[in-house]
């Protein structure tokens, strides 16, 4: 199992950083080691819905895609979404978003469903591993 | 009479639905060349017709925009062919990255500032406007094939601009 960086997921990690919606240290400190938690699937954190869900919304699923989950995070305690698509036995990590409402979260998913699309189709930016 | 797979005919009933969303989109002022091509790609993403959908009931301008962009962003990432290889970035590099593409989005608005501004653009590149918009906004790198427009619309001055970060 490799976590991919996807140009899609390092794009939307600059953009969030530039915006102010996480700051390096939440980053390093919170997120970053959630997100390796994924080389071990077996985790308990990844039975929590609160943590870890389908990545589906409104009629729209993501085949084998999944939703990582951040609760009251930073200043405006912000509900942060990693998207990862587990796909030929790999995690690929895509578009981080904010979920401001249900609304931002159908077209974080909607954006996420055409990236796994190219991922299973082999097109995408790889931006290295995340070890 | 010519005989489609099931899954053509589920795809052709399911693009046919989205045309009276496209001529809604077409009275809004959208390009007719970003509005077929989203529909021709909304057969293999079925995340086209779901924003298209969502743009029908979305009732503030602001939402509209936005979810044009996503559908924009969607149409250039098809532009990708096969996997591209970057180079990881380490802690230090993406404080310089932020950096290195605010005076980059800096320079290249001033530019197109001077030759018409952002409408100007849109018609030049076919990119409708809040997608253009959100790439001089948001913090993000701008897509490659965003990029090669621009830089085919502003001529040799935005060569030497954009050249240097089709790649980076």
């Amino acid at each position: 199992m490799e976590i991919v960086i996807t140009g899609w997921g390092l794009r939307s990690y600059l953009k969030l950083l530039d915006e102010g919606r996480f700051t390096e240290e939440e980053y390093w400190g919170q997120m970053r080691p959630d997100i390796l938690m994924l080389y071990d699937l077996g985790n308990p954190k990844f039975h929590l819905g609160k943590f870890w869900s389908p990545a589906a919304t409104q009629g729209l699923t993501v085949q084998s895609g999944w939703k990582m989950k951040w609760h009251n995070m930073g200043p405006g305690g912000a509900q942060r979404r990693l998207p990862v698509l587990l796909f030929e036995g790999d995690a690929f990590l895509c578009e981080a978003y904010v979920k401001v409402s249900d609304y931002a979260d159908a077209r974080g998913i909607a954006r996420f469903s055409a990236q796994a699309v190219n991922i299973r189709k082999g097109s995408y930016e790889d931006c290295g591993r995340l070890r | 009479m010519t005989t489609f797979a099931p899954v053509q005919e589920q795809a052709a009933e399911a693009a046919v639905e989205l045309l009276p969303i496209c001529i809604e989109m077409r009275g809004a002022g959208l390009p007719s060349v970003f509005i077929l091509e989203a529909l021709f790609r909304s057969s293999e993403y079925e995340a086209i017709g779901f924003l298209f959908q969502m743009w029908h009931k979305a009732k503030e301008p602001k939402e509209r925009d936005e979810i044009i962009a996503d559908i924009q962003q969607i149409l250039d990432d098809v532009t990708m062919t096969g996997i591209i290889e970057r180079p990881a970035v380490s802690r230090e590099g993406v404080r310089a990255l932020i950096k290195d593409l605010r005076a980059f989005k800096d320079a290249l608005r001033e530019l197109v500032d001077r030759q018409g501004g952002i409408s100007w653009l849109a018609k030049e590149t076919g990119i409708p406007q809040p997608s253009l918009s959100r790439l001089f906004n948001a913090g993000s790198k701008p897509h490659r094939a965003t990029l090669l427009k621009i830089r085919e619309a502003l001529g040799d001055e935005g060569t030497n601009l954009i050249s240097p970060w089709l790649d980076r």
